[in-house]
């Protein structure tokens, strides 16, 4: 990837179709995971998302490995059987802003989630089409009514990376950055960075 | 330290962002009514450049007082970012939620 520049009001890089295709697998399972933490519909202070929220993507059409493992980053075995809402992932996209008033959360939750919930998936969408509208020479433009929209995206992947890798703090990310290439943390933890690396890009064009 | 002066002096003066100073407000009952504060929480995923970005654009604060925030979230672990009443605290925690920062509600002491 070449990084974010200045091109007028658009802020402009290169990507690599690799890249282009890990992006859009990441959201797609971002999207995903989202919708499927939406209770159900009708519920009292909940809607649920029309159908073409869904997004089904050739990138996340499913004959690429990088798929099944980004899926099985994204989405917790562990917690399969659980309430969507114990997932350590969905818990950091929606803290509990009241943390000693449980009944007070409850209502925050009950009343904030569908408009949360709205937010993340048409941001994530947002940047799908920015990257459905990149030719051949990979370079991508992101204008500035989109930009917002990036970095809430690039925000969200990130912490869903880092719930499953458990990084809690500073110190565990040092840790997992120094396990060896062929840990799969490690792997999960480059994209991590990557993305991260990509956000400061974009924020950087900004100051341009 | 000359650093942990000049975040003390941030904090004192964090109570009053946002134009609304944190002061006891009456009811209409009669009865005291403490303004409420949101909490940003230090994170070790969120990028300091993407903290200052978030205080600068939603709460439209010059660039050196998001500054001072975001270095008071990484350094003492959290930092009052805006403060007035409930409804309106719950829209701040909601959008720092919306654009995935770690906030919460607190009652002004």
């Amino acid at each position: 990837m070449l990084a974010f520049h200045r091109v007028d009001d658009h802020a402009v890089c290169r990507f690599e179709p690799a890249e282009i295709n890990l992006l859009r697998g990441l959201i797609g399972q971002l999207i995903e995971l989202l919708m499927e933490s939406a209770p159900p519909a009708n519920g009292p202070g909940t809607a649920r998302l029309p159908q073409e929220f869904f997004v089904e993507s050739d990138a996340t059409a499913g004959d690429d490995e990088v798929f099944e493992r980004l899926e099985r980053e994204m989405v917790s075995e562990d917690d399969f059987n659980d309430e969507p809402s114990n997932d350590p992932v969905l818990k950091r996209l929606f803290p509990d802003p009241y943390p000693d008033d449980p009944s007070a959360g409850y209502d925050f939750q009950r009343f904030t989630h569908a408009a949360q919930l709205d937010d993340k998936v048409t941001t994530a969408r947002v940047v799908l089409a920015d990257l459905d509208a990149i030719a051949d020479d990979g370079r991508c433009a992101v204008c500035g009514t989109h930009t917002m929209g990036w970095l809430k995206t690039l925000t969200n992947l990130r912490l869903a990376l880092a719930a499953r890798l458990d990084i809690r703090n500073g110190d565990d990310a040092d840790q997992i950055g120094e396990l060896p290439d062929d840990d799969p943390r490690s792997w999960t933890f480059s994209i991590y960075e990557w993305l991260g690396w990509v956000q400061e890009s974009l924020l950087n064009a900004q100051d341009e | 330290m000359g650093k942990n002066g000049h975040m003390a002096s941030e904090s004192a003066s964090a109570s009053t962002v946002g134009g609304t100073a944190v002061e006891e407000l009456a009811s209409e009952q009669g009865q005291v009514v403490r303004p409420w504060v949101t909490v940003v929480w230090d994170d070790p995923v969120n990028l300091m450049s993407y903290v200052t970005h978030v205080f600068s654009s939603y709460f439209n604060y010059p660039k050196d007082r998001a500054e001072r925030l975001m270095m008071q979230v990484h350094m003492e672990g959290r930092a009052i970012v805006s403060s007035g009443g409930r409804d309106r605290m719950e829209r701040d925690v909601q959008a720092m939620h919306s654009y995935g920062l770690w906030a919460t509600l607190d009652k002004a002491d």
